[in-house]
C-alpha cells in the first residue's frame, strides 16, 4: 500500500486526505470521498445532498472501496490539476456549476485578508450597493 | 482606486460601499497601491485568484455592482479609470461614475433591461478549457509559495495555453515565470488578439 497524506485544495477549501497512487493515478477510499468531499457513490450514481450524476464509466471510477479522482473529477465535469510528486491535487468547479453559482441566489461569498491580516468577508457587507472592484499592481 | 475612495467617500451616507480585491502573487506586490489609496473600505489581496474563479473574471480593473440582497445586479465590467487605460477599454469613467451615482441616488436600474442582464451575463460564461486553466493556475501557486518554482512555471504555462486570454493568469504570472509584465505583456497581448481572442468586455448600455 502506497497511502499518503495529500493536499486536497479547491477554490475556497484545503484539507489533508489520504491517497493512495496506482499506476500513475490517486485513488482515494468512498468514506473520504464522503467525509471530505461530501460525494457518495450509490447505485444511482455519484451523490451530494439530493443530487445524483449518473456515472459513465464505472469500471474506470471505482475499483473495491476506491475512487479514481482522476474519473471522479471528470464525471462531474471537474477540472482537476495535480503534482503527484508533490502531493498537491486541485479539484476545481465545472463550468456549469459555475455560472449558475454566480446568478442563483446570492454573490458568492469569500473571506481575504487585508494589509494588516484583518480577515475581510464579502456578505458582511450585503445589506448595501456595494461595488467589488478587482484590480492587480501588475 | 483613489478614484474608489472619491466615489466612496461621495456615497458610502447612502447605503454604498465598495469592497476591493487586488490579485497579485503576494501582499508587498499589493501594499504600495493600497497604501496609496489610503482607503476608509475593505482593501484585501487574493494571492490564490479565489474571486476570479468565482467570479469567472479575465482581467483587471474588473467591476461587479452587487444590490442590497446581495445579488448580482451587473456583471463583470472592465473599466480603467485614468486616461489612457480608458481609451484602451473605450468606456469613459465619468460616464461609469455617474450611471454608479444614479444607481444608488435614484434607484435607477443596473442595466438598462431584463434582456440587457442576460446578454452581458451570458457574454462570458467559463469554458471547460478556462476552468482547467484555474485549476493549473490554483497548482502552479501552490508550488510557487512551496519554493518549487519550476514545476509551478509548468503549470503556469499550462494555464497560459489552455486560456490565453485570460489576463489574470497570462500577465498575473508574468513576474513568476522571470518576465516582466510591464514590457513583455504589450507583444503577448498583440500575438492574442492576433490570434482572435478578445482581451476586454466592451461595456453595453
Amino acid at each position: 500500500m502506497n497511502k499518503k497524506y495529500f493536499t486536497v485544495l479547491e477554490t475556497n477549501a484545503s484539507q489533508e486526505i489520504e491517497i493512495e497512487l496506482r499506476n500513475g493515478q490517486p485513488w482515494i477510499d468512498v468514506n473520504k470521498l464522503s467525509s471530505h468531499l461530501d460525494w457518495n457513490l450509490k447505485p444511482e450514481g455519484l451523490c451530494k445532498d439530493e443530487i445524483c450524476v449518473p456515472v459513465r464509466e464505472p469500471n474506470l471510477l471505482s475499483e473495491g472501496n476506491q475512487i479514481n479522482m482522476t474519473q471522479f473529477a471528470k464525471e462531474l465535469n471537474r477540472p482537476i490539476a495535480m503534482e503527484l510528486d508533490q502531493s498537491i491535487i486541485f479539484l476545481g468547479e465545472s463550468a456549469t456549476d459555475r455560472s449558475t453559482a454566480l446568478y442563483a441566489h446570492q454573490a458568492p461569498d469569500f473571506e481575504l485578508p487585508d494589509l494588516d491580516g484583518n480577515m475581510h468577508r464579502l456578505s458582511e457587507h450585503f445589506g448595501k450597493k456595494l461595488c467589488l472592484v478587482v484590480h492587480a499592481s501588475w | 482606486m483613489p478614484v474608489w475612495q472619491e466615489i466612496y467617500s461621495e456615497l458610502s451616507k447612502n447605503n454604498f460601499t465598495v469592497f476591493s480585491v487586488m490579485e497579485d502573487k503576494n501582499i508587498d506586490d499589493a501594499k504600495p497601491w493600497i497604501e496609496a489609496a489610503n482607503a476608509d473600505f475593505p482593501c484585501t489581496v487574493d494571492t490564490k485568484h479565489i474571486v476570479s474563479d468565482l467570479y469567472n473574471m479575465f482581467n483587471v480593473p474588473t467591476i461587479v455592482w452587487i444590490d442590497e440582497s446581495g445579488k448580482i445586479v451587473r456583471p463583470n465590467d472592465v473599466v480603467v479609470m485614468n486616461e489612457s487605460g480608458a481609451k484602451l477599454v473605450k468606456v469613459d469613467p465619468t460616464e461609469y461614475i455617474e450611471k454608479i451615482r444614479n444607481w444608488v441616488l435614484h434607484d435607477h436600474p443596473a442595466v438598462s433591461s431584463q434582456e440587457e442582464f442576460f446578454k452581458l451575463k451570458n457574454e462570458r460564461s467559463a469554458t471547460d478549457e478556462e476552468q482547467l486553466a484555474r485549476a493549473e493556475f490554483a497548482i502552479g501557486e501552490w508550488l510557487y509559495i512551496k519554493g518549487e518554482k519550476d514545476l509551478a512555471v509548468k503549470h503556469f504555462e499550462q494555464a497560459t495555453q489552455l486560456s490565453p486570454a485570460d489576463i489574470m493568469i497570462q500577465r498575473g504570472t508574468m513576474s513568476m515565470r522571470g518576465m516582466d509584465p510591464m514590457k513583455d505583456y504589450g507583444p503577448i497581448a498583440g500575438e492574442i488578439i492576433q490570434k482572435g481572442h478578445k482581451l476586454y468586455r466592451p461595456i453595453r448600455d
